[in-house]
């Protein structure tokens, strides 16, 4: 079939141009997708610890030397209302303090004779000790003034909570009620509205007379027995209202059993022909 | 999605953690997507080439030189489909219209019936391989998909072991899984196009040619009726 095709040539051609195409997509798929690479954030936490330690280290042994001289008492507790930063601070100083130390030993050694500056740090050192115990006797004060503080707070709202509470009861009482009442009474609409479907009105009915029914519903609101009231003196009218309870079973209860409790086993239901919002039903 | 994934988690760790049979489809399809690309190139250049000498051998034959002339020149250099077609007939009927006793008519006949043969095997070198393509462009997203659902179901049913299903259980799976898909589109796609773009290209030769066919027959014919 193929002998009149030179095939020759372009099948190597052809090959290894396939052979391309499929490195080309391999290339894609194995560079091109980086699936799942990012995900580098726990890193960023070891940066946060390096950062404070490295700037208040080489600020402070500068500060301290001036108060060998004058050491000032005042300034110092007003810095004390941070104590966030408290202790965290001091526990991340300490070693970097000691190299330091060191490191300016071997410079002043070099630079200058090595007696004076030992001489200055152990006063470095005293001073740095009256300070911390001076640091140590405000916050011990601190502490007991909150301490008080906060006793004088709590007795102050624990009274008040007394009070409070009670309240809080009863309101919250007093909305449990309003709002269970307003669910039964949506929950009567609802059935009414219900029965209302299924009611035949006789023709001859003036006014809007109500009846009154017992009615014994099952949890699920299948209606098992309407029983009569209070008559509304027509009837037919009671009637059709019993043929329409019996037919809009079941009745639609609601689902919270709280609320389902006030409608069994026995619920009283009332109807009038015009619905209530209209025109008001007469007691029979 | 969870950090606790390994981070290289490239394509190549997936294929190689697949399972049997979706390593089974996985290299089926990529022989077949190897093969179809094969033929797509070879089609690319023979097409061309024939399209090419089409072209030209028309533009010489409608040229307005002599039959056999061009009868001499054909097949010095590699003869396009037109012309060996035209070598075909007219070699014949020079044959017949040698041969004493050999009326026009069935002198023209057998023209005619030489250059349909030619015709016939040229459309079929040109059509060879087509159905592999149109196979090819059809079938493999279904064997793709046949690799997913079956890596699919393999993760489900990992999954039905532990007490604890997470996404990250499955997740693996199911992408490895989905390479058969992306692979098997990866193989049809071009092939379906290629047999489209190629069917065409065939179909406007082969009207090419038959056109070419009648209008020499009657040249053909004119000639024989000229010498008789």
């Amino acid at each position: 079939m193929n002998l009149a095709f030179d095939w020759h040539g372009p099948e190597w051609k052809s090959g290894l141009l396939a052979f391309a195409v499929h490195l080309l997509f391999f290339l894609l798929l194995v560079f091109g997708l980086s699936w799942r690479v990012e995900d580098s954030a726990p890193v960023e936490a070891q940066i946060w610890n390096s950062l404070p330690t490295a700037k208040p280290a080489p600020a402070l042994p500068r500060r301290q030397p001036r108060p060998v001289e004058a050491p000032q008492p005042p300034p110092v507790p007003r810095l004390k209302p941070v104590p966030e930063t408290r202790p965290a601070v001091p526990v991340l100083k300490q070693p970097d303090i000691g190299l330091q130390k060191k490191r300016q030993e071997e410079l002043r050694q070099q630079l200058l004779q090595a007696q004076q500056q030992q001489a200055r740090l152990m006063a470095q050192q005293a001073a740095q000790e009256k300070l911390a115990l001076q640091k140590q006797q405000r916050q011990r004060e601190l502490k007991e003034l909150q301490a008080l503080q906060n006793l004088q707070n709590n007795m102050v709202s624990s009274s008040l909570n007394r009070d409070l509470s009670a309240v809080r009861q009863q309101q919250a009482a007093a909305l449990a009620n309003s709002r269970l009442n307003s669910l039964v009474g949506k929950y009567k609409q609802i059935i009414a509205d219900k029965v209302r479907g299924f009611v035949r009105i006789p023709p001859d009915i003036r006014g809007n007379p109500q009846a009154i029914f017992q009615v014994s519903v099952l949890p699920t609101g299948d209606v098992t027995a309407v029983v009569l009231q209070h008559p509304s003196g027509n009837p037919a009218y009671d009637q059709a209202v019993r043929w329409a309870i019996q037919a809009a079973s079941p009745l639609p209860l609601p689902s919270d059993p709280h609320v389902a409790s006030q409608f069994q086993p026995t619920m009283e239901f009332s109807f009038c022909p015009i619905p209530q919002e209209k025109m008001a039903c007469p007691s029979p | 999605m969870t950090p606790s994934l390994t981070p290289d988690f490239s394509i190549l760790q997936l294929v190689l953690h697949a399972s049997l049979p979706v390593k089974f489809v996985l290299a089926l399809l990529l022989g077949a997507s190897f093969m179809s690309w094969w033929y797509i190139f070879l089609k690319m250049f023979a097409l061309k080439r024939a399209i090419k000498m089409t072209d030209q051998f028309e533009r010489d034959f409608w040229a307005g030189s002599d039959l056999h002339h061009l009868y001499q020149k054909v097949g010095k250099h590699g003869a396009g489909e037109m012309e060996r077609i035209f070598e075909a007939g007219f070699g014949e009927f020079l044959k017949l219209n040698r041969q004493p006793g050999v009326g026009n008519q069935a002198t023209l006949e057998g023209a005619q019936r030489a250059m349909r043969a030619a015709f016939q095997r040229e459309m079929d070198a040109l059509e060879a391989h087509l159905p592999f393509l149109a196979t090819v462009g059809s079938v493999s997203p279904y064997v793709g998909l046949f690799g997913t659902v079956w890596g699919i179901m393999l993760a489900f049913h990992g999954l039905s072991t532990v007490a604890q299903a997470t996404l990250a259980q499955v997740a693996p799976g199911i992408a490895e899984a989905l390479v058969a898909t992306a692979m098997g589109l990866f193989a049809a796609i071009p092939a379906v196009v290629a047999y489209n773009r190629y069917t065409h290209d065939i179909d406007r030769l082969t009207t090419r040619m038959e056109s070419f066919m009648e209008e020499f027959s009657n040249i053909l014919q004119r000639q024989a009726a000229r010498a008789a």
